[in-house]
């Protein structure tokens, strides 16, 4: 049994490492690309099989955002990028729960040990795939503030100046405030890498003590865990992106 | 911080290659998915609503004809009903004004009918007394077979006819 923080890399493409978690995050690239592809060709204005999911789907999901954003044109405007990470995620994290997760995979010379490096590991059990989806929630929330409101008054949330009331306080609040914003980082990045790498960890742990049924009650946790901790991340992405287009209240 | 960076496994070209990652993720997603999918919908809810507005102003247009018809139809059996009353106070009328002509020329055919009948009725009179005069001047010249005195004998005449009438009447 091997557990490793990092993502374990099964090739090398010169000098970059394919691991198992790029690998899993391929493929669930590649399996949204081929919906994408497959309802886009089918889209009628009667609608019709996998459309009529689809739309049900976008329909909730609308009402969902409208109800932290409470403007439906907002919603619209967020949606992509909130839907987008919602599916990524989920997506990544049920990946890991497949069969041949930990088991499967080449023997493998690392770190001077031979380990057994498996195919298939949740793309979100690798802080380099959370980090990366951190930082184009951050940048995303900051774009859309500056975009809303302008760059003068986004900045004016987190550079006070000290001569104005209520002098140093708001000056010290604005600091504050920035490093939440950068904080976000390593909240988001942590809280989904650390959920699903744990239950990786437990779901491996529970197969090696006993192979047979009793996993299944955790499997079926995992499933659910994969689910809320991508609710998670979207939802608090979104609640960012309205919180930073909404004017700063004058004092 | 390095350390500990490599030790969490991060690594920049990992971490690079999974923003790319997620940015065509987005973007194929946008283009094939998100746009096409609401822009259909935001369609067909335009759509609906349209036919939906187009459905109450034809069900007003309808209303409105009705109601513009029942009036046109109320309009006309006011005229109708008015026609009716003046023609049949116009034919009440004529038909007086006929009956009293007729009336009339029958009252003065009538009268110009009695006035012959007395013209006639008093010539006959005339006549038949002329002759019976004759009669009795011929029949009482013969009766008495000479002749009187001529004026003798017309006064005698004309007191035995003033006599006959006088019984006679």
């Amino acid at each position: 049994m091997n557990i490793s923080l990092a993502a374990e890399p099964l090739f090398h493409l010169g000098s970059f490492p394919v691991t198992n978690s790029l690998l899993v995050s391929w493929v669930v690239l590649f399996l949204l690309v081929i919906i994408g592809f497959a309802v886009r060709r089918k889209l009628s204005l009667v609608p019709r099989g996998i459309q009529n999911v689809v739309e049900t789907i976008f329909e909730a999901l609308l009402g969902l955002m409208d109800s932290v954003t409470q403007n439906r044109k907002q919603s619209i405007k967020f949606f992509p990028i909130v839907v987008t990470l919602f599916l990524f995620v989920i997506l990544s994290n049920w990946m890991g729960l497949l069969p041949g997760m930990g088991t499967i995979g080449l023997m493998k010379e690392l770190h001077g040990e031979r380990v057994l490096v498996p195919f298939i590991r949740a793309a979100s059990a690798d802080l380099n795939m959370t980090l990366a989806l951190a930082i184009i929630s951050v940048v995303t929330v900051q774009i859309f503030g500056i975009a809303t409101i302008g760059l003068k008054k986004y900045a004016g949330k987190f550079f006070v100046s000290p001569l104005k009331e209520p002098y140093f306080i708001g000056t010290f609040v604005g600091i504050l405030e920035l490093i939440s914003e950068l904080s976000r980082l390593l909240s988001y990045s942590f809280r989904l890498f650390g959920n699903i790498f744990a239950g990786e960890i437990l779901l491996t742990v529970m197969l090696f003590l006993a192979p047979y049924l009793v996993p299944l009650p955790f499997l079926m946790l995992e499933i659910f865990v994969g689910f809320v901790q991508a609710l998670v991340f979207s939802i608090l992405t979104l609640v960012f992106m309205k919180m930073a287009t909404v004017e700063h209240a004058e004092h | 911080m390095h350390e500990l960076l490599t030790q969490l496994g991060v690594d920049w070209k990992l971490l690079i290659a999974q923003i790319i990652n997620f940015l065509v993720l987005l973007a194929v997603l946008y283009k094939f998915l998100y746009k096409p999918v609401i822009s259909l919908m935001n369609k067909r809810s335009n759509h609906i609503e349209e036919s939906l507005k187009k459905a109450e102003k034809i069900e007003k247009n309808l209303q409105e004809t009705e109601a513009r018809k029942e009036e046109i139809l109320a309009q006309a059996r006011t005229e109708a009903q008015d026609i009716f009353k003046k023609a049949k106070a116009q034919a009440e009328a004529s038909q007086k004004e006929t009956l009293k002509a007729a009336k009339e020329e029958i009252s003065a055919l009538a009268t110009k009918a009695q006035q012959e009948i007395d013209a006639k009725k008093s010539l006959a009179i005339q006549e038949a007394k002329n002759d019976i005069a004759d009669l009795v001047v011929a029949s009482v010249k013969k009766i008495v077979g000479s002749n009187l005195d001529q004026k003798l004998n017309e006064k005698l005449i004309t007191g035995i006819i003033k006599d006959t009438e006088k019984t006679g009447a």
